[in-house]
């Protein structure tokens, strides 16, 4: 492992393999329901391949880290209870997790594994990362896709635990676990239902004009023939205002922060984190292979920069952008 | 309906297809079974969507493919193109290397399909579906395309032609970046 831990994501275990193969540090992973974050038709893990994937990325010398981060339906607790006991069974390295009742869940059934608070807790100051350490012993944060490097350097200064960013991939720009935007539309929501914009509400439309994304019969957004396109959420949708078709809240960009490992890495962050479990075995050996080798560029005095810009067919909307990392405005 | 030496030419073409259609299919469904035998978990990944069939369009090709896969296995026909949606939970269409590329999980499938290189019609949960019971099946380019002894030997050399030729046609016939 160089200085930085390459974190991954899996959402099969062809995926988990592809991205040790490529020389990714550790992997995460969900179960196959509504307990992750990537709640998608046919993706995640049963328990006996959560079992072997573990096996086979201890034999490599990468760890699993589980998801397990969506928060707890009332009546229907069991099932975030079932998901712990499969995941500590199995071995995992972590649990990520962001609800109170789940951390306290995993510290009742075993006093060793390790706890990551999920992005989807949204802590952001190290009062609230203190409360999280102290009552859940909990060891690494992943911090909210809506801080700025400099916040996250500040931050760092006063935590207690790990930090770990997320460095490429989808970008959420509602603060995680607080967002309740596709819910209006589709009736689920990340933060209970594991999906953001599920696939059976999406539809696309190709016309002369171009493609139209609906979700749940509704249209985010229309690209004429050629132009790359999104996939629809609301937050990426492009809306009427004032006469004007825009992107109110956010365009549909990925993001890429190879060119702020340096950075990130003297403020003090741990972990790197590829989004896209939903993605595939061929995204992910790509952006693993690329961070891979940035990271060993980095730990060896070179530059991020011819690595940069090897993943922009990758991105959504085929643009890539620094996020709120360097947020100027604040 | 006019006269159209085109259409008159692709229906010939589809028809002497079909007339070869036994061993196609026959090469196609011993694919299918391998890939099971290799991952006899993978097609469950399909949930409700198992038995239903999905229509698998290549553009460059004058047939098509409907595509059925359960927790025990599946099934390929080759079928003539329909005309009209025809009840397929899903039909996905694009270039044959794009497609064996999206199968054997070389191509990333939302990059491909939002630049544009793919049409999907019908339930977009049943094509991820698709998609991800694929990816854990562990498909490979051989599998699909050479009898089962010549595989292994052969799976790197078919996987250069393909990204090669997807190189190509990015790069408007001049492939690089393929090593």
């Amino acid at each position: 492992m160089g200085s930085i831990e390459l974190v991954c994501p899996a959402g099969s275990p062809a995926m988990l393999e592809a991205a040790i193969e490529a020389g990714a540090d550790s992997v995460y992973c969900g179960l196959r329901d509504e307990t992750n974050a990537r709640n998608f038709p046919g993706l995640n893990f049963d328990a006996a391949e959560l079992r072997r994937a573990v096996n086979f990325a201890h034999q490599k010398g990468a760890k699993v880290l589980v998801a397990i981060n969506t928060f707890a339906r009332a009546g229907g607790e069991e099932r975030w209870r079932t998901s712990v006991m499969t995941a500590v069974a199995a071995g995992a390295d972590a649990i990520i997790a962001a609800d109170l009742a789940v951390l306290a869940h995993v510290r009742e059934l075993s006093s060793t594994v390790r706890l990551h608070l999920s992005v989807q807790a949204a802590a952001n100051t190290p009062e609230a990362i203190r409360f999280y350490v102290e009552t859940f012993g909990v060891r690494r944060v992943v911090v909210p896709r809506v801080m700025s490097a400099s916040e996250i350097a500040d931050l760092i200064k006063e935590s207690p635990a790990e930090i770990e960013a997320f460095v490429f991939g989808g970008l959420c720009v509602m603060t995680e676990g607080r967002c309740a935007l596709s819910s209006y539309v589709s009736g689920q929501s990340p933060n209970l239902s594991g999906v953001c914009s599920p696939p059976e509400a999406v539809s696309f439309e190709r016309t002369a004009e171009g493609m139209v994304s609906r979700l749940s019969g509704l249209a985010l957004d229309k690209t004429p023939p050629g132009a790359t396109a999104g996939y629809p959420t609301l937050c990426k949708g492009r809306f009427a205002t004032d006469g004007d078709a825009t992107y109110l809240f956010e365009e549909p960009t990925s993001l890429n922060a190879m060119g702020l490992l340096a950075s990130l890495r003297q403020a003090g962050v741990k972990a790197v984190k590829i989004e896209g479990r939903q993605r595939g075995k061929a995204y992910v050996a790509r952006v693993t292979r690329a961070f891979r080798k940035a990271i060993d560029a980095l730990d060896r005095g070179e530059s991020t920069a011819p690595f940069e810009h090897m993943l922009t067919d990758l991105a959504e909307g085929g643009r890539e952008t620094e996020g709120a990392y360097n947020k100027r405005w604040r | 309906m006019p006269f159209s030496a085109e259409r008159l030419f692709a229906r010939v073409l589809t028809d002497l297809t079909l007339a070869l259609r036994p061993p196609v299919e026959m090469l196609l469904n011993l694919a299918v079974r391998r890939a099971w035998q290799r991952s006899a978990n993978a097609f469950g990944r399909l949930g409700r969507f198992q038995g239903h069939p999905y229509l698998i369009d290549p553009e460059d090709l004058p047939v098509a493919f409907e595509l059925t896969l359960n927790a025990h296995g599946g099934a390929v026909k080759v079928v003539r193109r329909p005309l009209q949606p025809l009840g397929y939970v899903a039909e996905i269409s694009g270039e044959l290397m794009d497609l064996l590329a999206l199968f054997d999980g070389s191509a990333d499938a939302d990059a491909t399909f939002f630049a544009g290189g793919l049409t999907v019609r019908g339930d977009t949960g049943a094509v991820l579906a698709l998609h991800n019971a694929l990816e854990a099946a562990d498909l490979r380019l051989a599998d699909l395309l050479v009898p089962a002894a010549l595989a292994p030997g052969l799976d790197p050399v078919l996987q250069r032609i393909v990204d090669w030729r997807r190189a190509a046609r990015r790069t408007g016939g001049k492939p690089h970046g393929v090593h």
